[in-house]
């Protein structure tokens, strides 16, 4: 039933298309810097010993052949996630759906909760409007938690890691600038739509650089 | 010439002399006949020994015994010796019982050294039958394997089963415990109908994982995705299919100590036969063999080999290299499984045949009776052969053959359990003409080849006066015990199990030759030719064999017996498939005898041929498969499509024996409904698609872009893995240190019952 209460609620088209309204890092114009959340590797202790390098030796033997691989793909590619966030307005938010468009073309490449609890699964994506559109994505998720458990205020819930494809030229500014998010539909627990804000962060992944 | 009364019996002597030596090279060509390297001539070599005798000319005899006839030279023949012959002594071998011999060579059991698991089998309600556990001697096998560290620790499996659908839930711990940063490779089995629908890659353990979904994209794309990823530092898996039971998994840049792991999900239906339901889930790949002309193969490699490289030295782009343990090598990889199993109806009995579990039923709620859980025990988790369960109903099967899902657009999807009509119980099959093709490659060495023999000769005790056989090997050549079908007289049932004693196994798998020898001699109208494979279809080569198949195959029908404990489902399936017969598994501890009594009650009535679907008033379209099989006795089939309208009545019509029949089905009746159904469907139409592509090859180009492209559609629509899609996954919030580290692959143990001497490290390699 509550499954069903909230492809009723998605059919309703909401509220707000915010442009612009993009929270984009200085990190994210300062190409070649390392993103902030980036941790440098922590061997752990039972790794880290001569010992065990020396068994990566012995198993791997002439494995290195396929890691260095090369590429020949020619355009830059840049991996960047965007963290949306939804703010219910103090409304228990229990569904929501939401359509990203940019005006450059990507690619996505995984979703994942923010880590947000009240949505513990990944959220699902639109398969027909992704498989048709590089400029386009469609992306909902629900809870079945009780009402007091649910986020009331601005939360991330959602983050949407992609792959751009860029000119050597492209002003990361403006790239971020043409990325649009919607939010088409937000329910609380009981089925019933509220009303909600929704932004983004927009990070680029800058290690190594592309092959 | 005067007779006179010393002329007289000086010419009896000669005559009982001579008469003497028809006699014993009556024997001798009988010996002759069965003597493994000289298949295929013995008709017309045995033919020739006679007349040579006959006119006096070939008195020559050696001491060369045929090989494995195990037999002891007589006397006799050596006073027929003259000063300079040689003395050629062959005689039969004595009576005795081969399957036991066969099992006392113990040179050619089998093992797998430190992966050595005895199964029992289970019965989950009722009796434990007690498996033998004696140890296995072999020269494989060690006393202390080599614990390796490798990147694969742990998959655990959570199944579900509703009715006849299954919905598994596969999680790879992948896990670097080196001291630089990984990328780890595995190839892995997955049910060859496995609709793969779902891929998350969790990144961290404890309170701060990442769940990120992967999503489809065409194969060369994500491909090209990953080598970014994975060379911009990020963690990053991809998820390709090397056939359709064959997966690999990449793990990019997987830091020191740090886990990362997989999920999939998938969908599949069980098999239903002889009134058992089976849920199998395959654990590990076995090594194949691949044909010198083989396009894409899959190879088997030692641990640590060099990749296969191509003319310019890198690596090879066609085929996958798998990689195995030595036997004297061990991984820590361990598997769990959990199967819940909702049949709708009771449960009237249920059995593991490959593995220990511990039972339970699920009693909670008004039919507890219906649903049943079990486990795989805590001391049988090495994932070195297949899992297999069976189930029984009650009323011996399920209410209604038909399920259905109406998805979001409006589409509607069923499936429908085809079940063969009663009324072939009681017409009488025509005369069969029964061809035998045994696989006695390396791989087949030891129990594998012992149960098959075994099944052969009971084989040839069903055959009847009125039907022929023959009997075809195949490793690195093909050959029979004779040019053509012999009639099954008590005599040529003798030559034929004495042929089928001598032969073991070594070698190349040719399987084509063997396919060719099969169906390509003269077919008797008269009688119904069944083709009956017994092989583990370690084969890479597998569209190159169904293409020669499904070229020469004709009227015959094919039935295939997958002898092993983890075979290549996928080859034997679709050879069955295509030759509108069956597929059955001879599991290692499996009876060859129960196996094949139960196969001749089976094929001992005609099958319902020319089958056509009527669906009624419902507008029912793109049924697969394409063409409705046979139905067999004991044997349903599934058929799965798109239809809008009400599916109510369906009839079924056909012919068995020139009698026309007709099966009504209340097909709504207790139907039930299942959400995974669309990508079932899906799954299926690809299936199609590829053995259409697979028959078009040599047509022209734009017919198998057409078909591929059709394949990328469905895949895509559908999200799903195929020959041409392929699951992508970045973690794109962080960037890992250094570069993209060494790639490790993950070794595979070898099946339980296959030698690692006699084929990854042996002659059966490529």
């Amino acid at each position: 039933m509550m499954r069903m209460r909230y492809a009723i609620v998605f059919s309703v088209t909401l509220l707000a298309v915010f442009f612009g309204a993009a929270a984009v890092t200085a990190n994210q114009t300062n190409r070649g810097a390392d993103i902030p959340a980036c941790r440098s590797a922590q061997p752990e202790s039972d790794a880290d010993s001569p010992s065990t390098a020396k068994r990566l030796q012995r198993v791997t033997e002439h494995q290195q052949a396929d890691a260095a691989q090369p590429d020949n793909a020619s355009p830059p590619l840049r991996f960047a996630t965007l963290t949306v966030s939804i703010d219910p307005k103090g409304a228990p938010l229990a569904a929501y759906q939401f359509e990203l468009t940019a005006g450059h073309a990507f690619t996505v490449v995984g979703l994942d909760n923010a880590n947000h609890p009240c949505f513990p699964d990944a959220p699902r994506y639109d398969r027909s409007a992704n498989a048709n559109a590089t400029d386009r994505l469609i992306v909902a998720d629900y809870t079945l938690l009780p009402a007091d458990q649910l986020i009331t205020k601005p939360q991330a819930t959602a983050t949407i890691h992609a792959m751009f494809t860029l000119d050597v030229d492209t002003d990361l500014d403006a790239l971020a600038a043409s990325v649009t998010l919607a939010i088409t539909a937000a329910a609380d627990a009981d089925g019933n739509p509220i009303d909600a804000d929704i932004t983004f962060d927009l990070h680029f992944a800058l290690g190594q650089g592309p092959e | 010439m005067k007779l006179t009364p010393k002329r007289v019996l000086t010419s009896l002597l000669l005559l009982v002399l001579g008469a003497s030596v028809l006699t014993l090279t009556a024997c001798y060509s009988d010996s002759y006949m069965s003597a493994p390297g000289n298949h295929g001539q013995w008709v017309e070599e045995a033919e020739d020994r006679w007349s040579n005798l006959e006119s006096g000319i070939a008195n020559r005899v050696t001491n060369s015994l045929p090989a494995a006839s195990g037999v002891s030279g007589p006397t006799a023949p050596l006073a027929l010796a003259r000063p300079g012959e040689d003395i050629w002594v062959i005689v039969k071998p004595p009576a005795h019982d081969p399957e036991a011999d066969e099992r006392a060579n113990t040179d050619d059991h089998p093992g797998s050294g430190a992966m050595i698991a005895i199964r029992p089998r289970n019965e989950v309600h009722g009796e434990v039958e007690a498996r033998p556990r004696e140890p296995r001697d072999t020269p494989e096998r060690t006393a202390e394997p080599e614990l390796l560290p490798l990147p694969l620790k742990h998959t655990e499996v959570n199944a579900s089963v509703t009715g006849y659908i299954a919905s598994v839930n596969v999680t790879q711990q992948f896990h670097n415990p080196f001291a630089e940063k990984i990328e780890a490779v595995y190839q892995f089995p997955l049910p060859q109908d496995a609709a793969v629908s779902e891929f998350v890659m969790t990144v961290g353990t404890g309170d701060d994982p990442r769940r990120i979904r992967g999503i489809v994209r065409e194969k060369e794309e994500a491909q090209a995705i990953y080598r970014q990823a994975r060379a911009q530092g990020l963690n990053a898996s991809l998820l390709t299919q090397v056939r359709p039971n064959i997966f690999e998994q990449k793990v990019a840049n997987i830091e020191p100590g740090k886990q990362i792991d997989i999920d999939i999900t998938y969908f599949n239906t069980l098999s239903y036969a002889d009134g058992w339901y089976t849920f199998v889930f395959p654990m590990v790949v076995g090594p194949r063999f691949n044909p010198p002309y083989s396009g894409d193969p899959v190879r088997a490699l030692p641990r640590g080999a060099s990749p296969t490289l191509d003319e310019r030295g890198l690596p090879a782009q066609r085929g996958t290299d798998i990689q195995y343990l030595r036997p004297d090598e061990r991984s820590g990889h361990d598997i769990a499984l959990t199967l819940d199993i909702d049949a709708g109806v009771a449960i009237e009995e249920a059995t593991c045949l490959t593995h220990v579990v511990a039972p339970g039923r699920m009693s909670d709620g008004p039919n507890a009776d219906h649903r049943l859980r079990v486990e795989l025990a805590a001391g049988d988790r090495i994932p070195n052969k297949d899992f297999v369960f069976r189930f029984r109903v009650a009323g011996e099967r399920m209410k209604s053959g038909l399920v259905t899902h109406t998805d979001a657009e409006g589409n509607g999807y069923f499936t429908l359990m085809l079940y063969p009509p009663a009324d072939l119980d009681a017409l009488e099959r025509q005369p069969m003409e029964m061809v035998f093709v045994l696989d006695c490659s390396g791989s087949m060495r030891g129990e594998p080849m012992a149960q098959s023999k075994a099944a052969i000769r009971r084989a040839l005790r069903h055959l009847g006066p009125d039907d022929t056989f023959q009997i075809i090997r195949f490793s690195s050549d093909a050959s029979s015990l004779g040019p053509r079908p012999v009639e099954a007289t008590p005599r040529n049932i003798e030559r034929g199990l004495r042929y089928v004693d001598d032969l073991s196994g070594g070698g190349g798998t040719m399987m084509i030759e063997g396919v060719k020898a099969a169906l390509d001699f003269p077919h008797d109208p008269r009688r119904f030719r069944v083709v009956t494979f017994l092989t583990d279809g370690y084969i890479g080569n597998e569209t190159d064999i169904l293409r020669e198949v499904n070229a020469r195959l004709g009227d015959a029908r094919i039935f295939s017996f997958g002898v092993g404990s983890s075979v290549n489902r996928f080859l034997l399936e679709r050879l069955a498939k295509q030759g509108r017969g069956a597929a059955a598994y001879l599991l290692p501890g499996d009876s060859a005898n129960d196996v094949m009594d139960l196969y001749f009650s089976r094929i001992s009535h005609p099958a319902m041929t020319d089958v056509a679907i009527d669906f009624g008033d419902a507008r029912v379209e793109q049924v697969y498969p394409s063409r409705t099989p046979d139905l067999i006795v004991g044997r349903p089939v599934i058929v799965t499509g798109r239809y809008q309208g009400e599916l109510g009545t369906v009839r079924i019509t056909g012919s068995a024996a020139r009698h026309d029949i007709t099966v009504t089905l209340d097909a709504a009746q207790d139907a039930t409904t299942h959400p995974a159904l669309a990508q079932v469907w899906a799954r299926r139409k690809i299936a199609d698609l590829m053995d259409r592509m697979a028959h078009a090859e040599n047509r022209h180009a734009g017919e198998q872009d057409a078909l591929k492209q059709d394949v990328l559609d469905t895949a895509l629509a559908y999200q799903l893995m195929s020959q041409y899609t392929a699951f992508i996954a970045v973690d794109a919030s962080r960037v890992t240190a250094g570069d993209h580290g060494t790639t490790v692959t993950q070794p595979l143990p070898m099946p339980e019952g296959v030698r690692y001497d006699t084929t990854v490290g042996g002659d059966a390699s490529e």
